[in-house]
Parts: structure tokens; sequence; C-alpha cells
């Protein structure tokens, strides 16, 4: 199976490609996202294979047109995307791990205006004073003994 | 007074992979790198490939970029704090434009008019039609609506078809609100829009009186102009000039503004319909796009066009821009205006298409001649083609609080927040766009809509693409003028404040 993992097929006519990516690389997430901003050009079936996410994808037009004089091929997406999926799995990265932090900052911006029913989730107070209230990094030199 | 330093191993040592991330994103600009935009829209240009090396925490502090991501709250490590109360701040800062609520209030006195703009935003009636023009009952019920709103400082906004053809209308309209708002301690200004065909001595005398500022279109030269704005005659170009010309004599320069609308027979033209502006001494143009509403709809073989086409106008219009800027005329372009503020300051905007919470209803509502209560005045133009989606109540049988709880407004509400629609929710220019549910709702039937294909996030995704390309690669001279945009000053006095 490992095979698989990232791998692109081609149909005989090149005009749609298989892709097919590790959920454990790229998550179901990433690739939804992914496909939502390439589908003004590409069209895509999204499907599940146990550990995989298999995508079926082409382009739409196929042909050019007066509007649309230059089409690119199924070939010439390939690095694109790619590019959508590693730039749409980053931003799932971002956002668990951030997600606390941008939560407790909405709710201080917004806090003075009573709006809040529930407390939000995690340390109201700075993250860092409050893990280590007594010894943080900084260094009074007031207090500082000598020698 | 105490003085505190880090510890000696903070400055000499380096790590790497030690610090965490607040939250950001991020945007791939082509070939010039990535631009990381944190929650308040503070933006950093980097190299291609910094954001996945901050993500997966390759990222050395000794490398010169560290230091300015930390600096601008995009992480944290052990010898420094997140600032949440510095970053909640901020935040609170951006969105200050909800304060207050609404604030500008649009009253269509009239439907009637004597011009048949193409690309009308009504649908207009004949100069006859008396019933098309709004009733006293109406008018005072109005301006009750308008006065319960929280926000202390009012824009009065006068429009039609063409109100100056209800100028009694006008008169009663501005006399109650006026009364009204110094009841309530309120700041009222008064803006009428209009073609100025029938500007009369005695309608400048009573502007100039009430303090009433005065809008005007001008889409360009005579060719343009009256191409697109057709009136008995074929003179609307000739009439709209002499309208600003007396208007400016009667009330000051700075009392009368214009606007123009780019039409498909505007695309091939921006340096001249520039031109034109500063052939009548403006020092503003908003090079705006048609409206998907009204007669544009109706007759887009004459008006429509794509969204490319317009970029393709823009960037030649902004680049003839700055050239008249560099020649010494100030002349700012507003739509870049906005944004380089949004992009470069910590205020949000007034400019209701470019808000999240979208502006519609929330900071604006027109008043229509019938009472009907709309959220914007692109909602009303549905109205006139049969979509009544946004037809908040009326001012005849609902209260404030009934408009903005009522399940037009409900609805509005929930795809009005790009926080939390799907393509903008992970979108770098989130913190500068908006999410414009009016639009989306005409233009994809879907209030939400489909950001891949839209119309409003391509035009807005190139515009600000384009503002970070000439932020990074503009030379001296269009970074100063774009600056003295942002702070109100004119090229020579931004080269006084800094050193050549």
């Amino acid at each position: 199976m490992s095979s698989l993992v990232d791998a692109v097929q081609f149909d005989e006519k090149r005009t749609t490609a298989t892709i097919c990516v590790d959920k454990r690389v790229y998550s179901k997430g990433a690739v939804l996202r992914a496909f939502y901003w390439l589908g003004k050009d590409l069209h895509s079936r999204i499907e599940q294979d146990g550990e995989f996410l298999r995508i079926s994808v082409g382009p739409k037009m196929l042909v050019p047109t007066l509007n649309q004089p230059k089409v690119k091929s199924i070939d010439e997406w390939i690095p694109e995307i790619f590019e959508a999926l590693l730039d749409a799995q980053l931003r799932i990265e971002i956002q668990t791990e951030t997600a606390a932090v941008r939560e407790l900052i909405i709710a201080k911006a917004f806090a003075e205006s009573g709006i809040l029913e529930d407390p939000p989730p995690g340390t109201f107070d700075d993250p860092v004073k409050s893990s280590a209230p007594e010894s943080g990094p900084l260094i009074n030199i007031k207090n500082k003994p000598p020698g | 007074m105490a003085r505190t330093f880090s510890p000696r191993e903070a400055f000499g040592s380096f790590n790497c992979g030690t610090y965490r991330l607040l939250p950001f994103r991020f945007h791939r600009l082509d070939k010039q790198g990535e631009v990381l935009v944190n929650e308040c829209g503070e933006f950093v240009v980097a190299p291609p490939g910094t954001t996945e090396k901050l993500v997966r925490k390759r990222l050395s502090s000794r490398e010169e970029i560290y230091a300015t991501l930390k600096a601008k709250h995009f992480l944290y490590d052990d010898y420094s704090s997140p600032l949440l109360d510095v970053l909640a701040s901020k935040y609170r800062t951006k969105f200050g434009f909800i304060h207050g609520s609404t604030k500008l209030h649009i009253f269509v006195v009239t439907l009637r008019c004597d011009h048949s703009c193409h690309y009308c935003q009504v649908s207009r009636q004949t100069l006859n039609k008396g019933e098309f023009d709004m009733p006293q009952e109406v008018a005072s019920k109005a301006v009750d609506l308008m006065l319960e709103s929280p926000s202390p400082h009012i824009t009065l906004e006068l429009q039609g078809g063409e109100p100056l053809l209800a100028f009694d209308t006008i008169k009663y309209v501005v006399s109650i609100a006026k009364a009204g708002a110094a009841r309530r301690e309120k700041e009222l200004d008064v803006v009428i829009t209009s073609n100025l065909a029938f500007l009369t001595d005695e309608i400048l005398a009573y502007c100039k009186a009430e303090s009433i500022k005065l809008s005007t279109s001008l889409d360009g030269p005579a060719f343009i102009h009256n191409a697109n704005r057709p009136r008995p005659g074929g003179d609307s170009y000739q009439v709209a000039i002499e309208g600003i010309k007396r208007a400016r004599r009667a009330l000051g320069v700075d009392r009368v503004a214009a606007l123009m609308t780019t039409t498909q027979a505007s695309l091939t033209h921006p340096k001249e319909i520039i031109d034109e502006y500063v052939r009548q001494s403006f020092h503003t143009i908003f090079l705006r796009p048609i409206s998907p509403y009204g007669f544009a709809v109706k007759s887009s073989h004459r008006t429509g066009y794509e969204m490319d086409a317009f970029m393709d106008f823009y960037r030649v219009g902004l680049g003839h821009i700055l050239d008249i800027n560099r020649r010494g005329y100030n002349l700012v372009e507003i739509y870049t205006k906005i944004l380089l503020q949004k992009i470069l300051t910590p205020e949000g905007t007034g400019y209701v298409d470019l808000q999240s919470p979208s502006g519609a209803g929330l900071n604006v509502l027109v008043y229509n001649y019938d009472g009907y209560v709309y959220a914007t005045d692109e909602s009303r133009m549905l109205a006139e083609m049969g979509d009544f989606t946004f037809r908040l109540g009326s001012v005849l049988t609902n209260s404030r609080a009934e408009i903005f709880t009522n399940p037009p407004f409900v609805s509005l509400l929930q795809a009005a927040c790009n926080q939390s629609l799907p393509g903008c929710s992970d979108c770098a220019f989130q913190p500068y766009c908006g999410s414009d549910p009016v639009y989306h709702h005409a233009t994809q039937g879907d209030m939400v809509g489909h950001r891949a294909t839209s119309g409003f996030c391509a035009r807005n995704m190139s515009v600000i693409e384009y503002l970070f390309s000439l932020l990074q690669n503009g030379d001296s001279d269009t970074q100063d003028i774009l600056w003295g945009w942002v702070t109100d000053r004119n090229l020579a006095e931004i080269r006084e404040m800094v050193p050549q």
C-alpha cells in the first residue's frame, strides 16, 4: 500500500488524474479545503480508501475558448495541486496549534461588552506568566543578589 | 526604577523549534515569497518556504526573520510573552466600526429620474409619477427609526431616483431629522446624491444654509459619461460639469464630491477617466466596478464584464494615478486607500463592502420611498427586480428591534462574518476583506457564496496582492505616495517628513 502514497496516475487520454494521498500527511480537512479553491478550474471526486484518500481530478475546461484561450492540461496542474495540499495542511496545523490562544484573544477583546455567556477555554491570563509565575525568564536586576 | 533584562543566554544562544505559534494565516505571493498575516492584520512578507519552516518548527532563532516574526506576534518563546492583552487590544481596535451600530442612513425620497442610466441601481420612474415620492408619514417614521440608532454620529444620505425632483420632501426630512438629532444630542451630517440636472439657486442657498454636502456622478469625459448616463438632449456630462462648478462656487470645493462607475465602455479608457477628474480639480477618485444589480443585470450586454478585465483597468488606472501624484498633483484612489488603511494601520474601515461582520444593516440602512427598509442599496435594487430577500421590515409597522430580529436580518447575519465562511476562514487577507452576503446572494444565489468562483473574492484578492507587490517592490515615490494616502498627506509633505 505504501507505494500508493502521493501516487499520481493518469487516464489513457491524460484528461484526468487519480491522486492518492496518505491521511497521515494530508488530512481530510486539508484535501477538502485545497479542492474547494481548485474547484474554480478543476472538478474532483474524493473517496476514502483505508488510510488513504483517493482524488479523481480533471480540468473543467478541456478546449480553449475566446474568454480562456489557454487551457492547462492535467499534467500542468499537478504541481499546483500538491502546493495547494501542502498549504491547506499547514493552515490546519496552524489553526490546531493556535485555536485556544485565538479564542482567548477574541474573548479578551470583547470581554468588556459582557457578551460572553461562558468563560472561554484555556487560561485567561498570560500563559507564560501562568505556567511559571515565580520563576519566569525575566530577571529583576534591582533584586539580583550581588556577585 | 527597576529594570529587567533577559539572561545572557537569551541573547547569545540560538535554538530551533522551541517556540510556539500565535494565530496567523498566510498566502503565497507570486514569486516574491509569502505574506503572513496575524489575527490583527499585521503582516510580514517572507521568503518562500518560511511558513513551512515556521510551522514545522524548523526555524532557528538565529535567522533574521525569527526576530521579526517574534516582534510582530507570530510566535513567542521562552524569552517572550504572547502579549495576549496587546493582541486583544489591537483586535478590538480593528473592530471599532461595530461600535454604535448603524451610522449611514439612506433615504430614497423619490424613484423619479430624468436619466436612464444603463447600470442604474433603481428601476427609475418617469418624471411625473408623484406616487413614487416618499410621503411625509413615511419620512417621519423613517427619521424616528434612524435616530433610534445608538450611534452618536449619523449620516443622512438623500438619494433617488433624482432626489432634487422631490425637493420639498428633502426639506421636510432634513428639518425633522435636525430637530430630532438635536433633541437626542447626536451629530448629523446630510448629503444629497444627485445628478445635478435640477440644481437651482434656491436649492444651493438651502444646501449652504443647512450645511448639506452634494455628491454626484462623473463617469469620465463626455463620450463615456453621456453614453453611460443618457438623458433627453444627450447632455448629461455638460449638466454634471456645470452643476459641479455652480455647487463649488456656492458651497465650497470640499462640499462637492463625485463618484464614477466602471462600465464596459469605461474599461479601455482608464487614463481618460482619471484625466477628467484632474481636469475638474478633484483630488479623489474611486475606481468602482459595476454592481451586479438593477438595470446592470438587465443590460449586461452594455455594462457587464469579467473581473479580469476590471483588474486590468484598475492596474492601469492606479499606475496612471501614481504618475499624476509624482508630477505633483495630489489624487487619491479611494479603494486603494481603504485597503491600505486596513493593511498598514490598526484601524478598521467605515466602508460597508469591506466589513466583517458585514455592514449591511449593521452599518447602513436604506429607507425606500414606500417605507420598506433594506439592508443596503443593493438590497433595494434586488427588491426592484422582485427579490425581497433583504427587505428587513417597514418603518410603518416595525420597530428597530423587530427589524434587527426579523428572519431576513438573522439570515443575513449568519453569512456576515468572513471569519467563519468557507474559503475566507483561513484566507490570509481575511482581516482586510469583507463578506458581502448581498453580493453573493445576487451573483451566486447563496449568501455564503462559493469564494473560489466569486467575483468579489477575485477582485479583492487581486487588488490586495497587487498592493503587497507595490509595498514590497514599488520605488520610493510609490511607497511615499501610498503612505501619504493613508496619513492624508501629499507627496511633498511626505518627502519633507522622510529624509530622501
